[in-house]
């Protein structure tokens, strides 16, 4: 008995912050800063946190269909696969923004230099 | 023929002028323009040169050496030059070889020269290993085996400033000087020159840590493209 209402309080607790995550996804896209693509992404990832807490039955049930011996088991591999992915999109985006560093330094050296931008366009 | 030196420098107030004073005024036919791109020095690179009366352009923080080669190649096509030849501020290249270095291209046989390094007397057996890895390295991303992949002595025809736009902005742009000469069929030369290692040099050369992180970055980019 006593068990089962740890379970209860930690999915309570879970459920809560996976509530607030929600909240901010929202106030983020409604404020504009998140693209509907990214709003759609993280609602799906946190509406499916609270019910994968709030029914760990359908994670079991979900873990038999794939192959997996238990819930979660498969709530874990689907987490690691779904940072490695974030963490591969923030280190796109790194790399994106030092490039536009480098390109606003060399626009401010050649500029600062009087050169004008060339009358043909560089390729990219 | 317009003819463009450019040296890359960060922080190399110790050496730059020492390079800057041993570059002849004109090779061959052509007379030689020399740019420093300061690249965010904060030490006193920027007076030094300045005292000189060479022309600099500065990047106003600290971008690597592949930005300010990039840079430099900017310049060279905004201002239609013919040849660019690439020297390191550190006083590894002698100057007077540049001559030797350009004449592939000023005889028309060569797009990109890279003036090698190894075979040479005197190279430390650590850097022998290093550029050996190199070299393996960037025949497995560009497709092009060189003897000395890292040499920053180079010299760049019309054809190779107006097709060769730098991407990467920090070490791994000599690999990728080599990818891209490939990828634009591009006629590479290799030219024999006579490194000048001092203990200066040796402190500011690249070391095996960042040559693996080089060959990661250039796997990835070309994972990830």
């Amino acid at each position: 008995m006593e068990t089962s209402k740890q379970l209860v309080i930690l999915q309570a607790v879970a459920a809560i912050f996976a509530l607030f995550a929600l909240s901010r996804v929202y106030l983020r896209f409604a404020e504009r800063k998140l693209s509907s693509l990214s709003f759609v992404f993280w609602v799906a990832i946190w509406v499916g946190g609270v019910i994968f807490i709030l029914f760990p039955d359908i994670t079991t049930r979900f873990a038999k269909l794939v192959g997996i011996g238990r819930g979660v088991d498969v709530v874990i591999y689907a987490s690691i696969a779904i940072l490695f992915y974030l963490i591969f999109r923030i280190y796109i985006k790194i790399e994106d923004t030092q490039k536009q560093i480098t390109e606003v330094a060399r626009k401010m050296a050649l500029h600062e230099n009087g050169q004008k931008e060339p009358a043909k366009t560089a390729r990219r | 023929m317009k003819a463009l030196v450019v040296i890359p420098a960060f922080n190399e107030e110790k050496k730059i002028a020492d390079v800057l004073r041993g570059i002849p005024a004109r090779v061959n036919s052509a007379e030689l323009d020399v740019l420093v791109i300061n690249d965010g020095s904060n030490d006193g690179t920027d007076k030094v040169v300045r005292d000189l009366g060479v022309k600099m352009i500065n990047h106003p923080v600290n971008r690597g050496l592949g930005a300010a080669l990039g840079t430099g190649f900017e310049y060279a096509r905004r201002q239609d030059y013919d040849l660019l030849v690439t020297l390191d501020a550190d006083g590894q290249h002698d100057p007077s070889e540049i001559d030797r270095l350009v004449e592939p291209v000023t005889g028309g046989r060569a797009d990109f020269v890279v003036g090698t390094r190894i075979f040479k007397k005197g190279m430390p057996l650590t850097r022998k290993i290093l550029t050996l890895m190199a070299s393996l390295a960037t025949f497995s991303l560009s497709g092009v085996w060189t003897t000395d992949s890292q040499s920053g002595f180079r010299a760049f025809s019309r054809r190779a400033i107006e097709n060769i736009f730098v991407e990467v902005d920090r070490m791994e742009v000599s690999s990728d000087f080599f990818r891209q000469a490939n990828e634009n069929n591009l006629k590479i030369v290799e030219i024999e020159i006579t490194p000048i290692y001092t203990e200066y040099s040796k402190r500011k050369g690249q070391n095996f840590l960042n040559s693996f992180n080089i060959i990661g970055k250039l796997a990835f980019r070309r994972l990830i493209k």
